[in-house]
């Protein structure tokens, strides 16, 4: 290759300096690309795409660099987009995503959740049931037990209005737990009957996973984590690693969420057994005895439960001194207590 | 700079190999991805599209194939883009996902599991994509790479061939890979001349067959001698029958130590054999990797992990440290899960976190991505170049989507 420094940069094949030229650059369209150390790579705006021109002779990049005025303008491999914008862009896009988690996707669940027809959960609690099911079992199915607890539940379901009437089960496990399901399944874990011991106790347990029921808490913590993760996805991306950050942080954020939800479940418990003439104390009581006193307890932020003594303090300033008849007769409270005996 | 020439039985005058050559220095890298790592930080990750644009420039670039290097002319912009057009793609899809799933849950428990293998089959189209938007970018003397092919044939034979993996233990390897590199080379073209892979699965196997072996030995070990204590604890004298499969145990605990090893050299003969495998047209790569070439490679990344790992155990260690002095009288397991976290320690522990990941993931990037790389480019060497001379320009530029799908699906390309 053969340059002539012109009024344009003239270039020609070495082999026959006096051929046609092979092209003619004006100087103020030459662009320069990335190119290894020791050569100068240059591209011009008015050739075709792909034509590139290398230089190593010291001289001739001298001269390139003295006459072309824009080597760095558009096209050229110097970013179009300084650093300096990328950050700030990113700060401001990292911060609209953070706070439209924080405050926008819990607007979003609730209003979208409450246009959500309620049979619309029915699909969504009976595909959890098929999984609860392959892993505690079939429910126990003492016919005595069974029919104690749907009368118990029917009881509760005359104050609690729920759209669709519940259904409970118990299902044989250590852990002294009930939950419930979008769609109004409620699952009693053996443990649970176990340790209470009166039908209050249940009672309470009962019609606070009826509150999530009723709530939906199970449909908008769905839409909530769902929409947060997408969002969340959008900022780190493939930062491989970075996900137990994101999971840590999710779940500060869900259960801070969910900590509301179990208050309102409370308060919900609180109306039922009100409305049915039944003491709220029992529940705070039968809370303690599984969560054992003084026991040490996450930090609170961490926990989706608020703080057992908190809600035993509420459930017994809430407390009044039975005046409905009594839940489940004691004959039946045993058959509940043995819903799972052998 | 090392020409070498090979004999050709046919003509009497040998062909002529042309260098390949690595012309970048490790600092200049370094400093390159310690810094992208810091702007990844500060940018919540959004850097990363103008990172990895970056590394590609760089490695391209010192990347001199007869003299004339590499270029890459792909953007982070474009990256970014196609990023946020695949999130747009894939949020239905996700929430279509999720329905069926749901639908076949209701039927069967667990029965949405097979659907995974639609992500897997979705991850590999996307890898396909991605491939092809990196060959689009890549020119080499005014003429750039391109490639034909369908993302979908290559994502099922890619699921199929995977799925031959679990009940062979892996020795189907070498096939798939052969199967997968012969399809995404045959559908390469550098202008309108057209690559192939000239390598098949057997030769591979005859490379690897005895790495597989011992990379398999210590886990056959263990789960023999765990067969063995069982049996023994049902046996009459177990203190003394216990001795030979313990034996076996500490033997197979050894041999973990050399996996490493196993490691760097069967990627070092994968590469030799890809490598030696590439043609466009004439042309024909040659690559002389030595076997142990890569070996000191992984071992500086287990060696630096660790060290990494004890600084910040340390550094974890520290805050924990000034957390319980500051509340006298309460014991560790009192500061660390009563009462609150002051906010000021879990903002400590997510930035130190956060930083421990971010060093990992620059040693990943030196040492696996470009440490690896140059040893590679300067084990090859191009035969018969002249066969790339009269080539004319052919292939359009795809879009990044590829790329984006593949950032948002997480497949960790």
């Amino acid at each position: 290759m053969a340059l002539a420094f012109t009024d344009r940069l003239e270039i020609a094949d070495l082999a026959e300096p006096d051929g046609p030229l092979l092209a003619v650059w004006p100087y103020d369209a030459i662009r320069r690309v990335d190119s290894p150390e020791g050569a100068l790579r240059l591209a011009c705006a008015m050739a075709p795409p792909l034509a590139r021109l290398e230089l190593r002779d010291p001289a001739e990049r001298a001269n390139v660099l003295r006459l072309c005025r824009s080597l760095d303008g558009p096209g050229s491999s110097a970013g179009s987009i300084s650093v300096g914008r990328i950050v700030a862009a990113s700060i401001a896009a990292g911060a609209a995503i953070i706070g439209t988690v924080w405050l926008g996707m819990p607007v979003l669940a609730n209003r979208l959740a409450a246009v959500m027809p309620y049979a619309w959960e029915m699909p969504l609690g009976d595909a959890v049931d098929s999984q609860v099911r392959e892993l505690f079992g079939s429910p126990c199915a003492k016919p005595a037990g069974a029919a104690a607890l749907r009368k118990m539940v029917d009881r509760l379901q005359t104050a609690a209005h729920l759209p669709i009437p519940p259904d409970p089960m118990v299902l044989r496990s250590p852990i002294a737990n009930a939950f419930a399901l979008p769609g109004g399944r409620i699952y009693v874990l053996s443990g649970l009957l176990k340790i209470s011991e009166t039908p209050d106790e249940l009672a309470g347990v009962l019609s606070h996973e009826l509150g999530h029921v009723a709530h939906r808490d199970g449909l908008r913590r769905l839409i909530r984590d769902g929409g947060t993760s997408f969002l969340v996805a959008l900022m780190f991306g493939d930062v491989t690693g970075s996900g137990a950050v994101l999971m840590a942080a999710r779940s500060v954020l869900s259960a801070s969420y969910s900590r509301d939800d179990e208050s309102g479940a409370d308060r919900f418990a609180v109306s039922i057994m009100h409305g049915l003439g039944r003491p709220t104390a029992p529940l705070g009581v039968l809370l303690e005895r599984i969560t054992g006193p003084g026991r040490q307890e996450a930090p609170s932020i961490l926990r989706s439960h608020p703080l057992t003594a908190e809600r035993k303090a509420m459930l017994e300033a809430e407390n009044v001194p039975a005046t409905g008849p009594a839940l489940v007769e004691d004959g039946e409270w045993q058959d509940l207590k043995r819903t799972c005996d052998h | 700079m090392t020409a070498f020439a090979l004999t050709d039985t046919k003509s009497p005058s040998a062909i002529a190999a042309a260098p390949v050559q690595f012309t970048g220095s490790d600092g200049a890298f370094r400093r390159l991805v310690v810094r992208g790592a810091f702007l990844e930080l500060v940018t919540f990750g959004f850097y990363r599209f103008w990172l990895t644009t970056d590394i590609r420039r760089h490695l391209w670039t010192h990347t001199e194939i007869d003299g004339d290097a590499l270029e890459y002319t792909g953007r982070g912009k474009e990256l970014l883009f196609g990023f946020l057009i695949a999130m747009a793609v894939l949020g239905p899809i996700f929430l279509v996902y999720f329905l069926i799933g749901l639908e076949a849950e209701r039927i069967k428990a667990f029965a949405s599991l097979p659907l995974y293998l639609f992500l897997l089959a979705f991850g590999q189209f996307a890898a396909y994509r991605a491939r092809r938007y990196r060959l689009t970018r890549t020119v080499w003397r005014g003429l750039r790479f391109w490639m034909t092919g369908s993302g979908w044939s290559y994502a099922w034979r890619s699921v199929l061939w995977g799925l031959l993996l679990v009940p062979t233990l892996g020795l189907a390897y070498p096939w798939r890979m052969a199967a997968l590199e012969r399809y995404k080379l045959g559908h390469t073209l550098y202008g309108n001349l057209p690559g192939r892979l000239e390598a098949t699965g057997g030769e591979l196997f005859k490379r690897v067959w005895w790495v597989w072996l011992l990379g398999l030995s210590p886990f056959m070990l263990i789960a023999g001698s765990l067969i063995g204590f069982a049996i023994i604890d049902s046996g009459a004298n177990p203190r003394a029958a216990a001795k030979p499969p313990g034996a076996v145990m500490l033997f197979a605990f050894l041999l973990f130590l050399a996996l490493p090893f196993l490691h760097g050299i069967r990627r070092a003969r994968e590469w030799a054999w890809w490598a030696s495998g590439i043609r466009f047209g004439r042309v024909a790569i040659m690559c002389e990797l030595r076997s142990g070439s890569l070996i000191a490679v992984y071992w500086k990344v287990i060696g630096w992990s660790l060290l990494v790992l004890l600084v910040f155990a340390a550094i974890f260690a520290g805050i924990t440290a000034a957390l319980v002095a500051r509340t006298p009288g309460a014991g560790l397991s009192a500061v660390m899960l009563g009462g609150q976290l002051p906010i000021w320690a879990v903002a400590v522990y997510a930035v130190a976190y956060l930083l421990l990941i971010i060093t990992f993931w620059v040693l990943m990037r030196i040492y696996t991505l470009q440490r690896v790389w140059r040893r590679v480019v300067a084990a090859c060497a191009v035969v018969d170049v002249a066969g790339a001379a009269d080539v004319s320009a052919a292939g359009e530029i795809v879009s990044a989507l590829g790329e984006g799908l593949a950032d948002g699906l997480d497949f960790g390309l």
